[in-house]
């Protein structure tokens, strides 16, 4: 056995590749894959049922076929929980499962590490929102005859919302200890902080801009048409209302601006924690 | 040519003011087998998570193959191996495929991985094992494929913190045989252990640490010429009786007597092979029959019981 020490060390790209590489394996043998692609099969499978089930006719129009099938809520829930199970422990359980000390000390700069990592989380949280939108589109065309534009609209916008909610369970999974509080962490901040402060800043009469769960209400907004507008129904004497009620909805160059500056805040923070973070304990 | 491990100065203190690593200064040569002694809590694991860029410097500098740790990791580890405490794998790859996986990193080629992912599992017997998911190894079982990783792109620099740890005495061996098997090659390892049996038998030098200060540093051979002091066990066939025990508490070089059984006591003892010889005249002297008269435990422990006690 001879040393060498003469090797040519890859490059960035080609080590953020390898990363990426084999972090798809773990999703790809891990349970939680197949438990999201069984949960995804079976509301497909009833909503696609449901109206024969029922004895009602089908939307003859695609985007109203689409929208009915997939409902905002079950795609904001999906792409929570893919955010949760595939972004909410990627960087603390290399701490807490102590895998770091054998990937750590390889001639890897950091942000290559969380790079790759984060590579491999948006494929295959983009992987499970492509077959969510792409089953409902493809049964709207067999069923209508035709594909709707809208619908592929909202599945950009579900992308990037997706890329979005992972990049936030990155930062908090840089700065979490435990595996088990970064993932409960990611999916409550997800599906009840952040729509809390949503629903507090509307009730106040404040649009909740920068919160990356309102910007997210343009997914199923964008297969409305006409879009929907701001208003306020104010306060009536004869209605018996006390006090205004507000309804915001997200444009979409605000709903993409805002989703990208998540991605590129959080994703910066994130690398940030991460690289000062040290392999203690 | 620069030393392939050099540490300057270097210091970690970690929250709450307590300092780890105290101004460690050691410069390890090429092709030596460095053994890094010390009891726990002396600063082993911490000066090395250091070189391995596990944790931040406080002050002072480690270099690897002449490159600052802190300022460039990845061309500082790039001919570097480790196995650091007890790595754990991802249960979802097999040992060929973690290797495949840490040879990409490094460079390695696909035919390349495949000809050394064989000779590196066969060098710690897990060629048996290779395409077994690694969830259900045993800790010795994994302690071997973390060797195999360390050296699968043959690198010039091995680090290995307390590689034995955890192990059955099975596993010792096997892992001592390979870190024996080691140094018939051209690398440069640096161990930590708290073993000193095992650092007498695998190193060819030993660095003493003690609360994160280097106590001694030499060759095996030079720091065990320097022991001077033993415990001597000493097993008589009549009974310890007080007044010749007296009489032996002032024998020169006599430091102190440890009665165990009435038929059984220990002598710590300072001094050449000569006085050891007086001493055992002297014994019979007294009127003890001697059964047995013998060094208790390794040269090498007793230094590094000296050393450790005079730097408390």
């Amino acid at each position: 056995m001879a040393v060498n020490s003469t090797r040519q060390l890859p490059s960035d790209l080609n080590q953020l590749l390898s990363i990426t590489r084999y972090d798809i394996f773990k999703h790809l043998r891990s349970r939680r894959l197949v438990a999201i692609f069984i949960i995804e099969a079976i509301i497909l499978a009833l909503m696609l049922s449901l109206p024969a089930l029922l004895g009602r006719p089908y939307p003859t129009d695609p985007t109203e076929f689409v929208r009915n099938t997939l409902q905002f809520t079950f795609t904001n829930i999906l792409i929570v929980l893919g955010a949760t199970l595939f972004a909410g422990d990627a960087i603390c359980s290399e701490f807490q499962n102590r895998t770091g000390y054998l990937l750590f000390p390889n001639p890897v700069k950091k942000e290559v590490i969380y790079l790759g990592k984060l590579l491999s989380t948006i494929l295959i949280v983009f992987l499970v929102v492509t077959v969510w939108y792409w089953v409902a589109i493809l049964a709207g065309a067999i069923v209508t005859g035709g594909v709707s534009t809208l619908a592929i609209e909202s599945y950009g916008l579900a992308v990037i919302y997706a890329i979005a909610a992972s990049s936030l369970g990155f930062l908090i999974s840089s700065i979490l200890k435990g595996s088990t509080g970064a993932l409960v962490l990611t999916f409550f901040v997800l599906f009840m902080i952040l729509p809390a402060f949503d629903l507090v800043g509307t009730l106040g009469g404040v649009e909740p801009v920068p919160s990356l769960t309102y910007q997210a209400g343009a997914i199923g907004n964008i297969m409305i048409t006409p879009y929907p507008q701001n208003y306020v129904e104010y306060a009536n004497a004869t209605t018996g209302i006390p006090f205004n009620i507000y309804f915001f909805y997200p444009t979409v160059a605000s709903s993409v601006a805002v989703m990208l500056g998540w991605i590129l805040v959080t994703n910066l923070m994130a690398i940030i924690i991460f690289k000062r973070r040290e392999m203690v304990g | 040519m620069e030393d392939p491990i050099v540490m300057e100065d270097l210091t970690k203190d970690y929250s709450k003011g307590f300092r780890a690593v105290d101004g460690l200064n050691l410069r390890i040569k090429k092709n030596s087998f460095v053994g890094f002694l010390g009891p726990n809590g002396a600063g082993k694991t911490t000066t090395i998570k250091m070189l391995t860029n596990l944790l931040t410097v406080t002050s002072g500098k480690a270099y690897m193959n002449g490159v600052d740790v802190a300022h460039d990791p990845k061309k500082a580890l790039g001919a570097v191996g480790a196995v650091v405490e007890t790595p754990e794998f991802y249960p979802y790859l097999t040992p060929t495929e973690t290797l495949q996986y840490m040879g990409a990193l490094r460079g390695m080629s696909k035919p390349e991985i495949a000809t050394r992912s064989k000779e590196v599992l066969e060098l710690v017997k897990m060629t048996e094992w290779a395409n077994t998911r690694i969830g259900k190894f045993s800790k010795g079982m994994k302690q071997r494929v973390a060797l195999a990783q360390a050296l699968i792109h043959e690198p010039t620099v091995i680090i290995l913190d307390e590689p034995t740890s955890g192990l059955d005495p099975r596993g010792m061996v096997e892992v001592r045989d390979v870190l024996k098997d080691l140094r018939k090659h051209d690398y440069t390892i640096f161990m930590s252990s708290h073993l000193l049996n095992e650092v007498q038998e695998v190193c060819t030098e030993v660095a003493l640490i003690d609360h994160g200060k280097l106590l001694a540093f030499d060759t095996v051979d030079a720091l065990l010429s320097r022991v001077d002091h033993k415990r001597l066990e000493v097993r008589i066939a009549n009974r310890v009786f007080g007044e010749a025990m007296d009489k032996l508490r002032v024998f020169e070089g006599v430091q102190q007597l440890n009665i165990v059984t009435e038929n059984q006591f220990f002598i710590d003892f300072k001094g050449g092979d000569e006085q050891q010889a007086e001493l055992l005249l002297k014994l019979q002297g007294l009127g003890y029959k001697i059964v047995s008269f013998k060094e208790s435990g390794l040269a090498l422990e007793n230094l590094y019981m000296s050393l450790i006690k005079s730097s408390r």
